[in-house]
């Protein structure tokens, strides 16, 4: 008897989250370059923290990347949050995209900050996730009483898609 | 000659590998020439370690991508990602022309947004790092060093006289 297969193209979550990851921190820098905020940090750290993102999503654990501006006289404004969703075992049929055209658009609309404005960078998980290098509890600041804007999807894969939220006072 | 060549990011691997991908190819392609001393090539492209992978990751590198130009070369690397990173067929192998380099190669890097200024303030970290206009050929670049280097206008128009 012979056996035979065919073999089909398929992604795997691996492959939506090493692109979702990169996506979230690549519009991170474009965001803190575009706000004039130091963004030295994010790249030194950008090995290690694509790595924990990458591996929260593809045990479906990470629920949230948001990004605070801590400006010098104690305002946490602007906040972006780019939430994710998952699509369960995958959509076998759905692309990879990412809206960065549309991205930049939304970017030369944001209000600048005042120089001295830092940055501070959560995550947050649908229940356990693993322990990633340089990352440990910590508390955001609240967003109640802020104005809120959807940017929709940013971007997307198979198995999962992330938005962009902006919250301003 | 003008050549391009493509690097898959994201989905088929991170931004910080393909980085590391375009790091060799350079260097395997320039440190063929015994004008190039071997590891020198990463070791001016480590100056952009972390922002090398936010361009690439934000997509600043998918349209113009970098050009390297020297005396018979250039060379334009695009790194696509999402579904155009999915149909890249790479040729990953050292570019003809790079055995013949010289101590003068230059990477000129596109408009890059947001990041621009903080990219602009990293290539002065080395004399190989532009954020110009890349000349439109290699030739144009090496008949400018010429008329730069060999010869003395201010000379020939004393002769003249």
């Amino acid at each position: 008897m012979t056996f035979t297969s065919v073999s089909t193209p398929t992604h795997t979550i691996v492959h939506t989250a090493t692109h979702l990851a990169d996506v979230i921190l690549g519009s991170i820098a474009d965001i803190l370059g575009t706000l004039g905020i130091d963004a030295t940090q994010v790249f030194a750290d950008w090995d290690r923290d694509n790595r924990a993102i990458s591996e929260w999503i593809k045990e479906g654990s990470l629920n949230t990347v948001a990004l605070e501006c801590h400006q010098p006289n104690g305002v946490v404004a602007p906040i972006f949050e780019f939430p994710v969703s998952y699509t369960g075992t995958g959509e076998g049929d759905r692309k990879f995209t990412a809206d960065r055209a549309a991205l930049a658009r939304y970017l030369a609309k944001l209000q600048t900050v005042p120089s001295g404005t830092i940055y501070k960078m959560f995550c947050s998980y649908n229940g356990w996730h693993s322990t990633q290098q340089g990352w440990g509890p910590a508390t955001r600041a609240s967003v109640a009483g802020m104005r809120s804007y959807s940017f929709g999807t940013l971007a997307a894969g198979p198995h999962a898609s992330t938005g962009l939220r902006y919250f301003t006072k | 000659m003008e050549r391009t060549r493509l690097i898959a990011a994201a989905p088929v691997r991170s931004a910080s590998e393909a980085w590391q991908v375009l790091t060799t190819l350079l260097s395997d392609t320039l440190e063929r020439s015994s004008s190039i001393p071997t590891g020198s090539v990463a070791a001016v492209l480590a100056n952009l370690n972390g922002l090398g992978p936010a361009l690439i990751a934000g997509g600043h590198l998918e349209s113009k991508g970098i050009v390297l130009v020297d005396e018979g070369l250039h060379l334009t690397i695009r790194v696509l990602t999402a579904d155009a990173a999915l149909d890249v067929e790479e040729n990953l192998n050292p570019v003809p022309g790079g055995g013949s380099a010289t101590d003068e190669w230059t990477i000129y890097f596109p408009p890059a947004g947001p990041l621009d200024k903080t990219l602009r303030s990293a290539v002065k970290s080395s004399p190989h790092l532009s954020t110009a206009e890349p000349p439109a050929c290699a030739l144009a670049q090496k008949s400018e060093r010429t008329s730069k280097s060999l010869i003395d206008v201010d000379a020939l128009r004393r002769l003249g006289n």
